[in-house]
Formats: structure tokens, C-alpha cells, sequence
């Protein structure tokens, strides 16, 4: 096997460099002696010899692993060698390696010699060095040194001997050479060997199993090695099944469940921002196919196979267009789900580190000291109210006033927009249902005798196989300590209705049972709960509009109330400082979360955390299964105007600015906003945080775009996230 | 306790333990089908210097539950025996991951496949071609460009 290797290598080598004269081997031009130790410095050629053959025992070993591995294996020798062939006189090849110019290995300071017949005469060159001159004295000598003579005469056939023997042998008498060697020999064979019995793991492995290996990988490591080299780069970015597993390991691909949780988390004290109801063609898109590289035509299925690198790129329909080459120039390649990553990361990137794009712009036409009541946006627009009356809507990219919407006789107090359907609460007693994109006022809703302080768009949720409620409503908490349940309206499919002097067909059910102002309401499903400054949390279910539980315990009036479907709990906030956790099926009280010192205003709820907000100036971090105080957040002066919170972090508003902290070590992030005189509403997605501000009485809205850090070219797609 | 003879692809024999030449799916459906015999089951595809290192593997987990669950396998680093096992040269490594993919031994091929990622593992790109003696085919140009695809994901 391993002469076959060398007969074909041979027969395509010049025959005038078959002669390899022995005074080459004693004195060859470039070298230089401190390479060696003297010692072997006269075996020089043998020395090469060996180092050559135990390469071509490796090349040997290569060929029969099919191509790759031997192209693999040989490339390092391919550059850094040049190939000299020598025939000895007994027709045995040999094969003697020479020096060229890469700057690889050892080779280039210890340059081999080139088969020159300049002996003894020029070795007053190296007297020159002082450093070796001893050396070469030495050298000198041993030249003249007749036994040493003989044996230099001899070493051909010590070659030629070498290899005629079975391999075991072979491997049997560099044991013997090694043995004999200094550590500096050792050492410059090491180097030689080294580089060639490591391997370029991943790109000589059948694909599948180098899918396998970079399965394990974390994301920086993915993405540095997909710089390592083409192969590599062709190997990581284009496995698409790695990267979803990453998208979903790291909470980037929302599944189906996870949207719902979200969605069914509804909260009173904070508005909402709109609803994801986007879902992502990425979500849908299950035809991930692993990149199976087994189809090989030239192949026979045998998993010992190495493919070929270069056919392993033609082999795969799902590499086609971009299939490397080595003379195109780099292509980009298309993998949605690393691009996907990369958003999310930087994104999240992005808010850890307080990089955002920070706009400001005036509200519009506000009158000095007008308060910006709630604020709901989307990746187009933000709409707030104002108590003056009016609700402006601005383009969220530009901060231009777009419209505004003009009917309420009084401060609008609430609002929420689902679509192009937007609902109004006001100090007028009405409730308006707007056309966003005609910025008409369609529907309007009189019943209530005194303020609409709080409203809900209920949209239907699917509940043991069944759409509950059963269609959209509107549910409205007033001063007059009604609650109101009315049917939502299509602004344009639905006849308007103005209301005055007719029966409204919209209206549903008066619930009754507070005795004070309605302060708080949400709802899921058929369950509502309202918070009353009669300082009871109501339960009433909304098919029915019968009241289920009055729920007493709180010392003073309710401010907030959240609803927990998965575990059947509603929270409460109030004035007498505490959070109550209540049962919704028995109306017991199951906790009282204490450690505000005063009113708790503002209550959030995800997953894993109840976050609620105090005029004590501190918000607190509970968990929502057992209710313990993870974090209290301190670092604001006054007291919690507004906050908003998911499973990373909590945005709070208070005299004097905005402030991040991490939602998982309650520590605090960032201050993204400061130097203002106080903070109206905050709102955020997953792209942007808004705020309503005001500083010397007047109010701006700041838009702090964390889609920046190389996501800016994303556009619109980064708004669907 | 009955023994299973292997050949090695330069022909060397192994008399190994049934249960333990059968922590290789391969071989365990080759005497499934096959049936009590005398004869040597023949591996053209491992040499007998890897068939040993594999054999030295299996004799070590032959008393191991058979997981098929993948998300375990997948999450359980590599304990030390294994870690020890795998101390080898590259070259052996992939003859390893190769041969424990021919044999269906999917345990072996984890540790195999995992082993090498720890190599790859927060090393840089140049750390990651000098470990793997990889030639760096990239032009500068395209070098600078395929780093500015990817610094997404360094620390900041």
C-alpha cells in the first residue's frame, strides 16, 4: 500500500532529481546549525527521510479514507513542501522532502537541503556565526572521522533497508531512532507531526454527524466558528435545526402556549400595549429538514465513508444556490433562524445594555399641565389620551401628529385599541368607539351616571373547548361603582349609533355590588374582577352579569386588581399597603403580601412575578406561586407613577425619570430617562419603550428605539418580533 | 455468558462479551438476525486499533441504561471515566466518532461528538484553526466581512 502511494507520487517527479549526492547531506548551504544538535546534524538527510515517511505512512493511511481526509492530510506537506524525488541505485523510492516558503512549520528555519553538491568549501559561511562556530568545528571533525564516514556512506541503503520492512517494523525502528534522539530531535519531529495528525474534525466528518457536534455548541462559539473557515461557515449557516433549537432554548420562539399566557396576563393598573396577534411565518414554518448529507450518489451508505468536501456540497438540495466554491466570492447565506437570533439577541442585547435610539417630541397642542392619562402603542403608531378631552395619535417613527380624535366632553381617563377599533372612557360618562384609520367616532355609549374610570376590550378566549366570552366586549368601571358590560362594536361593519334617546343594543349588563367608585376592572374569559374604593375586590361572571364573590379584607380602597387564570387567583392592590391574593373559585383570601408601607397603586402580573408598584417610592418583585417578596426595588424618590414588566426586566416611571431593573435579581439596569420633572405613562414591546413625560409643565412623549446595533436595516419585520 | 468473535477490518479477532459487543445497535441486530454462530462477525469499516478502544468502552458502560430518551442524553455532560477515555489523539477521536456511528454504539457518538465541541468551545476562530491545524481560506476582505456577520454574539 504504502509503496503504491510512492510509486504514483514517483513516476510524476523529474528523474534528473533522482541522484541525491551524499555531500549534500553533509553541508547544505541553508542551514543553520542551531537547529540541530550536533549530533545528528550530519544524519540530516536521514532525519528527513524519516520525518517524509512516516508522512507518507500517514498519506497512505488517508487514501484509503477516501479523498477528503487524504486531501486533508496532505495539504499542509502540499504547501509547505516541495517534492524532490530521489531514486537510490537499487530502484527503492524514497522520497525526500524540501523546504519551500510557508511560513507553517519548523521547516522554515531549518531548511532542508536542496541536493547541491557544495561539500566541506563553504563551510567557512557558518564560521562567520560565532555563535556556532564551535559547532561547526565540531562538524568539521566528525567529517573526517572515518567510521562516520562509512556510516554516512551507508545510510541510503539504511533507507532503502527502512523501507522494504513491513509497517510494524517500521514503526518498530523509529521507536529504535526516536529512543536515540535528544529532546531537541524529538522536539523538531514533533512539530513536524503534530500539525499533520491533528484534523480539521468537523469538515472531514460525514455531515450529519458534524451537525451532530456543533449541536453542542453555544451561540458565540456557532458564530466563531462559522468564521473558522468556508467549510465551516457553510456547516454552521446552514443548519437550520441548531439555530431553531437556540430560538426556542433561549425563549426567542414563543410557542402557542406561551403567547396565551401572555395574552391572558391582563392587567388594570397598566395600559396595555396591543396584542400579539401577528404570528410569524418562522412560527408556522415546521418543514425544518436536517440537511442529510447520506444521499450520497457515489456513495454507499456506509457511515465510515468520508465524503468529499467538495461533493458534499453538490450532493444537498438544500444547499443549491449558495453551494461553495472556491472561486466565487463569499455568498451570503439565508438562514432565517440564525438571522432570527441574531435579532432577538441584539435585541436583548440592546435593552441589557441601554443602547436605544432615543426620539423626543412634543404632545400636541397640549395645554400646559395637561396630563397624558394612558398611552397604547404599535410599531406605527402611539395613541394617548389626554384629560383635556382628546386623543392624539402620533407616527411612532417620525413623532408626527397624525390625528386627533375630538367627541369626549370631558378628560379621557382610559383607553384601549385592538385593530382599527379603538374605546374611550371619560369624565363625560361615555364611552367612544373610534375608527382609528378614519379617526371617526362611531359608537357612543351613555348609561354610566358618573366618571368611566377604567375599561377592557374582553376578547374571546378558547376555555375548555370553548370561546369564552362568547363575543368581544367592552367592560367599564365608573364612580357611579357600576361595572357596564357591552358588546363590542366594528366601527366598520356596525351602523353607528349615537345613543341618546334609544334603548342601546350594544349594552349587556349593569353589574352591581360595590358600594363606592370602580377603580380597577379586567377580565378572562367570563370572569371579572374589579378593585372599589368601597375596599372590597368584586367577582362576577360576565355571561351571567351576576356577582360571584365580594371579597372583603382590605383596610382601605382598591387601586389595582390582576387576574391569574392558570392558577385561578386574582391579586389586589390598596391603599392600606398590602397585595392580597385571593382564590377565584372560593373567594378566600389565600395571602396578604405586606411591605409597602403605603399605598400600592399599580400591580403587574407574568409568569413567574407579581410586580407591584407604591407611592412609598419602591416597587416589589413577588413570586406569583408563593407570594414571597423576591426584590424590592428602591432607588426612586417619589412615588410609582407607572410601570410595566415581563420576564426580563421592570420599567418604572417617578418624579425625576425612568428606571430599568432586572426582573429575575431586582437589581437595578438602567436609568433610561432622567432629568425630567415626572413621568406620566410607560409602555414597551419587545422593540421600543415609550414614555409620556413632562418637564417645566410641558408634556413630550420619548421613544427609545432598541432596535439599533446592526438591527436598524430589520425594518418592519423587527416590529413583529 | 455466552462471547461474540469480531474482525477487525486488518483482520485482527476480538472475543468479546455478548452484552457487551450489543451496546452496539449494529452488532445486536446482526446476532438478532443472525442467530447463535461461530463465526466471526466481520467490521470492514473499524480497524483493530479502534475496534479495541471501542470494545474498552462498551466493556465500561456495559452495565449502563439504555437511554433513548435524546433531550437527556443531550443535557448530561460527559462524565469522567469518558472524559479520560477520550484523551486521545484527533485522529483516533474521529476514527472513534466514525466507528461509533458504523456501529450504532449513539452514546459513544455523543461523548465522540461532544468531546469535539468542547474543543471548539469558547476558543477563538484562531485558537479554533491552530487546535484543528485549519487553514484560514478566507481573503481579508472576506474575512473582515464574515467576522461582522458573526460579532453579533461576543459579549459586549
Amino acid at each position: 500500500m504504502n509503496s503504491t502511494t510512492l510509486q504514483d507520487d514517483t513516476t510524476a517527479m523529474p528523474l534528473q532529481e533522482a541522484v541525491y549526492p551524499l555531500s549534500a547531506v553533509a553541508t547544505p548551504p541553508s542551514v543553520k546549525y542551531s537547529s540541530f544538535d550536533s549530533s545528528i546534524s550530519n544524519l540530516r538527510g536521514t532525519h528527513s527521510k524519516a520525518c517524509c515517511l512516516s508522512f507518507s505512512g500517514h498519506q497512505d493511511r488517508s487514501l484509503r479514507k477516501r479523498s477528503v481526509t487524504c486531501d486533508d492530510c496532505n495539504s499542509p506537506f502540499n504547501t509547505s513542501f516541495k517534492r524532490a524525488r530521489t531514486k537510490s541505485s537499487n530502484n527503492s523510492q524514497s522520497i525526500i522532502d524540501i523546504q519551500n516558503d510557508t511560513p507553517y512549520y519548523y521547516y522554515n528555519t531549518t531548511a532542508f537541503p536542496s541536493p547541491s553538491p557544495t561539500p566541506i568549501s563553504q563551510h567557512p559561511h557558518y564560521h562567520q556565526d560565532q555563535e556556532h562556530s564551535a559547532l561547526s568545528v565540531h562538524h568539521q571533525q566528525n567529517i573526517n572521522d572515518q567510521p562516520l564516514l562509512n556510516a554516512l556512506w551507508n545510510m541510503p541503503n539504511m533507507i532503502d533497508t527502512f523501507d522494504t520492512l513491513p509497517a510494524h517494523m517500521k514503526t518498530y525502528m523509529l521507536f529504535q531512532l526516536l529512543k536515540r534522539s535528544t529532546t531537541s530531535s524529538l522536539k523538531f519531529v514533533n512539530s513536524l507531526i503534530m500539525p499533520v495528525i491533528k484534523r480539521d474534525v468537523l469538515s472531514c466528518l460525514p455531515h450529519e454527524l458534524a451537525l451532530q457536534v456543533i449541536r453542542q455548541l453555544d451561540v458565540r462559539s456557532l458564530c466563531r466558528a462559522a468564521t473558522v473557515s468556508k467549510t465551516w461557515r457553510q456547516i454552521v449557516d446552514h443548519d437550520q435545526a441548531t439555530w431553531k433549537r437556540l430560538l426556542c432554548k433561549d425563549g426567542f420562539l414563543e410557542n402557542d402556549d406561551n403567547e396565551e399566557d401572555n395574552g391572558s396576563f391582563v392587567a388594570s393598573g397598566t395600559t396595555m400595549t396591543s396584542p400579539t396577534s401577528v404570528h410569524e411565518w418562522l412560527y408556522d414554518n415546521d418543514n425544518i429538514k436536517m440537511i442529510d448529507t447520506k444521499n450520497n450518489d457515489d456513495d454507499d451508505g456506509d457511515p465510515m465513508d468520508i465524503d468529499d468536501g467538495d461533493d458534499d456540497n453538490d450532493d444537498d438540495g438544500t444547499r443549491g444556490s449558495s453551494t461553495y466554491n472556491k472561486e466565487q466570492p463569499l455568498l451570503r447565506i439565508d438562514n432565517p433562524y440564525k438571522q432570527h437570533y441574531r435579532e432577538r439577541h441584539t435585541l436583548r442585547e440592546n435593552w441589557r445594555h441601554g443602547c436605544f435610539k432615543r426620539t423626543c417630541f412634543q404632545g400636541h397642542n397640549m395645554a400646559t399641565q395637561s396630563v397624558v392619562t394612558c398611552l397604547q402603542f404599535d410599531e406605527d403608531k402611539i395613541i394617548s389620551g389626554v384629560d383635556d378631552r382628546v386623543i392624539n395619535i402620533y407616527d411612532i417613527r417620525s413623532g408626527r401628529h397624525i390625528s386627533t380624535l375630538r367627541g369626549h366632553e370631558g378628560g379621557v381617563w382610559t383607553l384601549q385599541y385592538i385593530g382599527n377599533t379603538l374605546v374611550s372612557g371619560s369624565t363625560d360618562r361615555t364611552i367612544r368607539v373610534w375608527d382609528i384609520e378614519r379617526g371617526v367616532c362611531t359608537h357612543v355609549f351613555f348609561g354610566h351616571m358618573s366618571t368611566v374610570r377604567c375599561l377592557q376590550i374582553v376578547m374571546p378566549t378558547m376555555i375548555d373547548g370553548q370561546l369564552k366570552p362568547a363575543h368581544p366586549l367592552i367592560i367599564s368601571g365608573s364612580r357611579d361603582s357600576t361595572i357596564r358590560v357591552w358588546r363590542l362594536p366594528d366601527p366598520r361593519t356596525d351602523a353607528p349609533f349615537d345613543g341618546r334617546d334609544r334603548v342601546n343594543p350594544w349594552h349587556l349588563h349593569t353589574l352591581t355590588g360595590h358600594s363606592l367608585s370602580v377603580r380597577a376592572i379586567t377580565a378572562h374569559g367570563n370572569t371579572l374582577v374589579s378593585g372599589s374604593y368601597d375596599s372590597t375586590v368584586g367577582v362576577f361572571d360576565l355571561e351571567t352579569g351576576r356577582l360571584v364573590h365580594r371579597m372583603e379584607g382590605h383596610a382601605q380602597k382598591v387601586y389595582a386588581v390582576v387576574i391569574d387564570p392558570q392558577r385561578n387567583r386574582c391579586m389586589s392592590g390598596s391603599m392600606d399597603g398590602s397585595v392580597r391574593i385571593w382564590d377565584l373559585a372560593s373567594g378566600q383570601c389565600l395571602q396578604i403580601l405586606d411591605g409597602h408601607t403605603i399605598l400600592v397603586g399599580l400591580l403587574g402580573l407574568s409568569k413567574n412575578h407579581i410586580v407591584s408598584g407604591s407611592a412609598d417610592a419602591t416597587l416589589r418583585i413577588w413570586s406569583s406561586d408563593t407570594g414571597v417578596c423576591q426584590h424590592v426595588l428602591s432607588g426612586h424618590q417619589a412615588a410609582i407613577t407607572c410601570f410595566q414588566h415581563d420576564d426580563q426586566k421592570v420599567i418604572s416611571g417617578s418624579e425625576g425619570g425612568l428606571k430599568m431593573w432586572d426582573v429575575k435579581t431586582g437589581k437595578h439596569m438602567n436609568d433610561l430617562i432622567t432629568g425630567v420633572d415626572g413621568i406620566w405613562r410607560v409602555a414597551f414591546d419587545k422593540r421600543r419603550c415609550i414614555a409620556a413625560v413632562y418637564k417645566n409643565g410641558v408634556t413630550s412623549f420619548e421613544v427609545l428605539d432598541f432596535g439599533v446595533h446592526g438591527l436598524e436595516a430589520s425594518g418592519g419585520q423587527l416590529d413583529q418580533l | 455468558m455466552s462471547n461474540v468473535r469480531l474482525l477487525s477490518s486488518d483482520n485482527e479477532e476480538f472475543v468479546v462479551q455478548k452484552e457487551v459487543a450489543e451496546r452496539s445497535v449494529l452488532i445486536k441486530n446482526m446476532l438478532e438476525d443472525v442467530g447463535e454462530t461461530d463465526s466471526a462477525i466481520p467490521l470492514p469499516n473499524v480497524t483493530a486499533k479502534v475496534l479495541k478502544k471501542v470494545i474498552e468502552w462498551c466493556d465500561h458502560h456495559s452495565s449502563d441504561p439504555v437511554t433513548t430518551d435524546e433531550t437527556e442524553r443531550r443535557t448530561t455532560d460527559i462524565d469522567e471515566w469518558d472524559q479520560k477515555f477520550m484523551e486521545v489523539d484527533q485522529e483516533t477521536l474521529f476514527d472513534i466518532i466514525l466507528a461509533a456511528n458504523y456501529l450504532d454504539i449513539k452514546p459513544l457518538l455523543d461523548v465522540g461528538c461532544k468531546t469535539v465541541a468542547n474543543m471548539i468551545k469558547g476558543k477563538t476562530a484562531e485558537e479554533i484553526r491552530k487546535i484543528f491545524n485549519i487553514v484560514n481560506d478566507f481573503t481579508p476582505e472576506e474575512e473582515a466581512q464574515i467576522r461582522k456577520e458573526n460579532e453579533w454574539a461576543e459579549d459586549r
